[in-house]
């Protein structure tokens, strides 16, 4: 257990000291095994873990949901999504931020990633809700807390880590991420209304739009929800594997953004280029953490800790908030991707002893992984909003965060508390 | 990390042909699984092995790109100690980076190569299409020495850029 200990403080310091977290994982990984069970056998076993993970076809589910995410970003599907959402939200006080959070949702229902889905937003809606006068803060806390949905709403790319690193069903996890993302975007709504409620300078109402004008751009989205509807329907019901749906769902994504004449050869060669890098950056993490995970397990301290738990006589479930404190306090520094490779390995394990279900694990762990994304001083999704804004202070976006920082909490707690809301649909599945 | 890239930026030649060979093989993926579903679903039968050509293609859709990542430094990194490293130690902090980082890709890279050899003794074939898997770790091997290659070029002109 010393050895595992001294192991993981040593990638600490070298992914705080901006060692690629891979390489860290991996170099520590190695030689830990090396000085347990000798170089030899150390050598043999990364060169196994590295060539097998790469061959298993169920992690090329990756790929796929990336390269629909690609094709989905170059369709500008995003725009019609917003002013969709805004045509039928916008004369509600706040209308534009809840708008902003619903065309969040949609786009997540086709893309897995977070950051990608907060940079789409800040380009999309972040215009209009300044020309309405809204409150920089609060703009930009709802694009940046709205963002966070691309990896709890499937497809997800954290949910496909997840299932890597802990061998569950990549479908379930999808299915299990529907409830707890309807749940997400009711609590963002109630955010925003309680917000402008208090203050309403601070998001005025919008004009309100005709019924039948909105039940024309509701057609004009109906992309978006054709291909989510076939992927996770398809997913559900058994119609496809989840790397099936991954497929079809790049081809389909392909198709709709050829429709909209918004995929030329070059745009077509870029997404398919955009999907191999993403895949070798996650990989090559992955590897690490493989490495990593094999070196701690075989060093035993997994079952040193639930033995710890047990002569402690811990609680259950007093055991899962602390984990979950340890997230968040973990999610301050480290960026979701980062946080799920590095604690995952440790704890999936504990918590499977535990007796908890590791799907519900898994979202539980998305969710922490979400306010990893907004927390300061490290919160990806914020560093896009800045980088893609300037002129807006950092400052103003994290106090723009804070209510929605409070719903996360909420949400957390709920799923904790209720695991059934996270577990009853995928145990309808067959 | 999945920030999109521009549909067009300056790259080197090298470059544009790994990025073209990793493109290509992300098409072939896809099309692979698209035609199986099609073709259980509409013409009642599979695409034999489809299945098994994915997991050839899926080392390759990894490792090629890895050396363009590693020369853009493009790595998944944590960043929280970034803007309150004094200069006076970056140079360093950067060196330990580099070396490190050489180290990882070199050791993974002799690690492959081992592995493909006890493969290739073993005549080890894929199941289905009983394709040979060695080869398969032997490439990952070269993938991972050229990536080591950039590595090792970003290390040496780190250490001239110390006056």
């Amino acid at each position: 257990m010393t050895e595992s200990l001294i192991g993981l403080a040593t990638v600490l310091v070298l992914a705080i000291a901006r060692v690629p977290l891979g390489f860290a994982m991996a170099v520590v990984g190695a030689t830990g095994f090396a000085v347990l069970r000798g170089p030899t056998a150390a050598l043999e076993t990364v060169g196994q873990l590295i060539l097998d993970f790469s061959m298993s076809y169920t992690f090329a589910i990756l790929p796929m949901f990336v390269l629909m995410g690609a094709f989905v970003h170059r369709s500008a599907l995003s725009n019609d999504l917003y002013e969709t959402s805004h045509a039928w939200l916008g004369h509600f006080r706040g209308g534009l931020s809840m708008a902003t959070v619903a065309a969040s949702a949609g786009f997540g229902a086709v893309c897995g990633s977070s950051v990608a889905t907060a940079a789409t937003m800040s380009r999309v809606a972040l215009p209009s809700m300044r020309r309405f006068g809204y409150d920089p803060g609060l703009a930009a806390g709802t694009i940046a807390a709205g963002g966070t949905l691309g990896i709890l709403i499937p497809p997800s790319m954290s949910l496909v880590v997840y299932g890597f690193l802990t061998q569950q069903d990549i479908g379930r996890l999808f299915i299990a991420g529907l409830t707890p993302g309807v749940l997400t975007v009711i609590l963002y709504f109630a955010v925003v209304a309680a917000v402008t409620r208090l203050r309403p300078e601070l998001g005025p109402r919008g004009r309100r739009t005709d019924w039948p004008v909105r039940f024309r751009l509701l057609r004009r989205v109906s992309g978006v929800l054709l291909l989510f509807v076939l992927v996770l329907g398809g997913i559900y019901f058994g119609v496809f594997t989840p790397n099936e749906a991954g497929g079809v769902g790049a081809v389909g994504a392909c198709l709709v953004a050829v429709a909209r004449r918004h995929l030329n050869w070059r745009a077509f060669v870029a997404s398919l280029t955009e999907a191999a890098r993403t895949t070798s950056m996650v990989f090559s993490v992955a590897f690490g953490a493989i490495i990593l995970s094999n070196f701690v397990n075989v060093a035993g301290l997994p079952e040193s800790i639930s033995a710890a738990i047990i002569t402690l006589e811990l609680p259950n479930l007093g055991v899962i908030f602390a984990i979950c404190l340890v997230y968040i306090v973990l999610g301050c520094m480290f960026d979701g991707m980062a946080l799920l490779f590095l604690t995952v390995p440790v704890f999936a394990p504990i918590v499977a002893n535990l007796g908890y279900d590791l799907i519900w694990f898994g979202i539980v762990v998305v969710i922490v992984s979400e306010i990893a994304l907004i927390t300061p001083p490290v919160g990806m999704n914020v560093f896009v909003l800045k980088s893609m804004n300037p002129e807006l202070p950092l400052r103003t976006i994290y106090r723009g965060i804070g209510p929605f920082l409070v719903a996360d909490l909420v949400r957390l707690a709920i799923v904790v508390l209720l695991p059934g809301i996270v577990l009853y649909l995928p145990s309808l599945m067959l | 990390m999945i920030a999109p890239t521009p549909d067009s930026s300056p790259e080197a030649p090298l470059d544009r042909l790994l990025l073209g060979i990793a493109a290509f093989v992300m098409f072939m993926m896809t099309a692979l699984t698209f035609t199986d579903v099609l073709g259980r679903y509409l013409l009642r039968s599979p695409l034999p092995g489809a299945f098994e050509m994915i997991q050839f293609l899926m080392p390759f859709l990894i490792f090629t790109v890895l050396p363009v990542i590693t020369k853009e430094g493009g790595h998944i990194t944590v960043t929280v100690l970034d803007g309150l490293v004094p200069p006076r130690v970056q140079w360093a902090q950067t060196l330990v980076v580099q070396a490190s980082s050489a180290a990882a890709i070199a050791l993974v890279s002799w690690c492959l190569w081992a592995q493909g050899q006890s493969l290739t003794e073993e005549h080890y074939v894929s199941g289905y299409l009983e394709w040979p898997i060695g080869p398969v770790a032997h490439g990952m091997s070269i993938l991972c020495f050229a990536t080591l290659l950039v590595q090792l070029v970003k290390l040496y002109r780190h250490l001239r850029s110390h006056d």
